[in-house]
């Protein structure tokens, strides 16, 4: 047992092992930038990079490959045996020793960025306010549960609790203070509702007359529109209530149950900002003589408690706040004639991690000043002295 | 990733390795899809003003029927399984909508038309679909005995309700009753989904074309492999942003000028149309019930987006008057506000009449607009009541 532990930490802590992990790194880049031109990004993201293994389809071959999680968290584990633990740190070894630690920033600046980061957008028109933003990609499934005071309490299901409802075999979810749980079933991740006609049958329930028809997944992912089967179980009174909910619909499932009203909404991931973005103008320019914007800002105000700021956000002039960044990202309608009112869109990112890979390139290259200086000023010496 | 050979190995470190790769591998391969999931998110907010839209139904959230505002976004024309049909001859075929899986001109008759529409479910039911028809041809509704007792016909292949009406044709966009009309139609109705072949028109043309209609609904077929669907059927191959050929939407009709061509289709629009060989220029056509707020605040909605001040009524006096839909329009022109980055000019005739007002804008760079004065006029003076 002892024998295999050392022989693993050797295999694991070698430059060989290094090597082929970093192949296996290129490899799954070239084949995934090749996949992008036929399956869109984020499929090849969740396929290629976000995945511990996957099969890549070469032609008619199937090829079984670790994914770049996989490949990184061992990279991760070869850097740190390899490159701190077992190197000896003495004097010509400390810029190797940093710069290690540079790259093990870089890994962990991925893995955090890739665990715990928030993407996604917000759109306003001149006049309005949010309080969120949304995700380009996911979905959630919302129960939301009217106050007296006008507000809504929602309780949300991740898209983890639903997504892998796929089949007939339906997935339930529990929803705690309310009188109801959820079953969910027939998710399908781009779909479009559609009237059920006498002369044709369905392989998917049909509900008040209706049904979802599943669709080929889009390259450009955010154009997927999530569907899915969702039965209300009234956990009191026994009650079981069948409905279709969609991502583009253009209002809530509204359900009854033990005389209290609940509205049931599939919709884009919202995230919660910490402080309140009003679009109070928004100026576009356009190239003299076109419709063609040469630049576009908007005038916000950030309200956080009483306080309040008035800031611009320009193409490269982003607004960093509360932990996010909010760039200027589009705006609209395209179609907008003069005078019509137009919307700004930002795209807002929240990354824990947005500043390490600068740190971890300082890092890097401290390291290898070090190191280098050190090499630079023996060869020096040793021609000095041979002079 | 240098390595110092024989530095820090040992059977503790072997050991914490090993222990490290069996955690990695659990918490890899422990997801347990068949869990009991709750919702763990619950949050309150404020709801913006018609974001939760109660109790609408699935045709409406579904954009499949509209509401009485627009919706985030609309269900795509239906993708129903490819049919055919055998169109009976000296007919004519016309576009389809969302509605119409199938449309036609009756015996080259433009007052004589035939469609055949769908529903999910029993769409409301047999005795309310042949009463709602007998509504339209000014008859009084009939008993549940009776309306089994009607004749049986075929279509798609399914047992249908034959329904044969005389009467004064109220159609569902007009108040005006049509004397000597005559609606021939087949309903299916069934659980599994509800079909609507209807033909109406004037007496001297339908009671000749009876034959003609069953002949017609019983060729409805699902396309067979190898057969071409017909031209129009929703489930044939068609670019979905190709835009409609006819000269008519909605129960009017224009003739279009030299140059301009028909754009696809947008919401809130009955019809687009591209003025010149930019494609980037475009002419709408809307209609709004009764007089749509009146004459003057349309006009001076149009200024406001143009930046300009509003007009009072006695400007308006002066405005040109055109004929317009059998009656008399007003056309303005509206230049940009002199300030604006880039000088626009719109273009904008409007006939408002209690029975529904009709509005025709044309917006874009001066000199462009400009070219288009006089077909805008004539195209203005072209519309007409479609018979």
């Amino acid at each position: 047992m002892k024998a295999l532990g050392s022989r693993l930490l050797r295999v694991f802590s070698s430059i060989g092992t290094s090597c082929t992990l970093l192949i296996l790194l290129g490899l799954l880049t070239w084949l995934g930038t090749l996949e992008q031109v036929d399956h869109g990004l984020y499929e090849v993201q969740k396929k290629y990079f976000e995945s511990f293994f996957l099969v890549h389809q070469a032609g008619p071959i199937p090829i079984p490959l670790p994914g770049a999680n996989l490949v990184m968290c061992l990279l991760f584990v070869n850097l740190i045996i390899g490159g701190i633990v077992r190197l000896r740190i003495h004097g010509p070894t400390v810029g190797v020793l940093v710069t290690h630690v540079g790259i093990l920033m870089l890994l962990g600046a991925g893995f955090v960025k890739m665990y715990h980061a928030d993407e996604g957008h917000v759109t306003l028109f001149e006049g309005q306010q949010a309080t969120h933003f949304e995700s380009y990609y996911r979905w959630e499934l919302v129960v939301g549960e009217p106050l007296p005071d006008g507000r809504v309490r929602e309780h949300v299901a991740r898209q983890e609790q639903f997504a892998d409802a796929l089949g007939a075999t339906p997935k339930r979810i529990e929803v705690p203070g309310l009188p109801l749980a959820l079953e969910v079933r027939h998710y399908q991740a781009n779909t479009r509702p559609q009237q059920k006609g006498p002369m044709f049958e369905v392989d998917v329930p049909v509900v008040d007359g209706l049904f979802l028809r599943e669709r080929p997944l889009q390259k450009e992912a955010e154009t997927n529109i999530a569907g899915l089967y969702v039965a209300v179980l009234g956990t009191a009174d026994g009650s079981r209530r069948d409905g279709l909910v969609w991502g583009a619909q253009s209002a809530p499932w509204t359900v009854q149950v033990g005389g209290k009203t609940y509205a049931i909404d599939l919709r884009h991931e919202r995230y919660a900002l910490p402080f309140t973005l009003a679009l109070e103008d928004f100026e576009k320019i356009d190239h003299p003589g076109t419709g063609m914007p040469k630049s576009f800002s908007s005038d916000v105000q950030v309200t956080e408690g009483p306080s309040a700021r008035d800031l611009t956000i320009s193409m490269n002039e982003p607004l960093r706040s509360g932990g996010l960044v909010i760039y200027q990202a589009s705006w609209g309608p395209s179609t907008a004639r003069p005078g019509d009112p137009l919307f700004s869109t930002f795209a807002v990112v929240r990354n824990p991690a947005d500043q390490y890979p600068l740190y971890a390139c300082i890092v890097i290259a401290l390291g290898m000043l070090l190191h280098f200086s050190r090499k630079l000023i023996r060869h020096v010496r040793l021609e000095a002295r041979r002079a | 990733m240098t390595l110092d050979k024989g530095a820090g190995s040992g059977p503790r470190s072997a050991h914490w390795f090993g222990a490290a790769c069996a955690g990695l591998a659990l918490s890899v391969g422990c997801h347990d899809a068949t869990a009991t999931r709750q919702v763990e998110l619950v949050r309150e907010t404020t709801v913006q003003p018609g974001e939760w839209r109660l109790n609408a139904d699935a045709m409406e959230r579904f954009g499949l029927r509209s509401m009485s505002a627009p919706g985030r976004d609309a269900a795509e024309e239906p993708e129903l399984p490819r049919f055919a049909w055998d169109t009976p001859a000296g007919w004519k075929e016309l576009p389809t909508s969302s509605m119409r899986l199938a449309n036609f001109q009756v015996a080259g008759h433009p007052g004589a038309e035939c469609y055949l529409t769908m529903l999910g479910g029993v769409g409301g039911g047999l005795a309310a679909n042949v009463n709602r028809w007998r509504t339209q041809m000014n008859l009084p509704p009939m008993s549940s005995e009776d309306i089994e007792a009607l004749p049986k016909g075929e279509l798609f292949g399914r047992p249908a309700t034959r329904v044969d009406l005389r009467g004064s044709f109220t159609g569902m966009n007009s108040s005006e009753k049509l004397p000597d009309y005559r609606m021939i139609g087949l309903i299916v109705v069934e659980p599994g989904g509800s079909l609507f072949l209807k033909m109406v028109g004037p007496d001297a043309v339908v009671g000749s074309q009876g034959e003609a209609l069953e002949a017609l609904a019983k060729s409805f077929r699902l396309s067979q492999p190898g057969e071409a669907a017909a031209p129009d059927s929703p489930g044939a191959p068609q670019d979905t942003a190709a835009a409609p050929a006819a000269n008519v939407a909605d129960g009017l009709s224009w003739v279009l000028p030299a140059g301009w061509r028909r754009a696809p289709d947008r919401s809130m629009r009955l019809a687009s149309f591209q003025v010149d060989e930019q494609g980037d220029v475009e002419a709408s056509l809307t209609r709004l019930a009764g007089e749509g707020g009146g004459l003057l605040a349309n006009v001076n909605r149009w200024r406001k987006q143009m930046s300009r001040e509003d007009l009072t009524e006695q400007d308006l006096a002066q405005a040109t008057r055109i004929p317009m839909l059998g009656g008399v329009g007003v056309l303005v022109e509206i230049e940009s506000a002199a300030d604006a980055s880039s000088p626009a000019l719109m273009l904008g005739a409007l006939c408002v009449r209690p029975e529904g007002s009709v509005f025709v804008k044309l917006t874009g760079p001066r000199a462009r607009i400009e070219a288009q004065r006089e077909a805008f006029r004539a195209f203005s003076s072209s519309l007409s009541e479609a018979p």
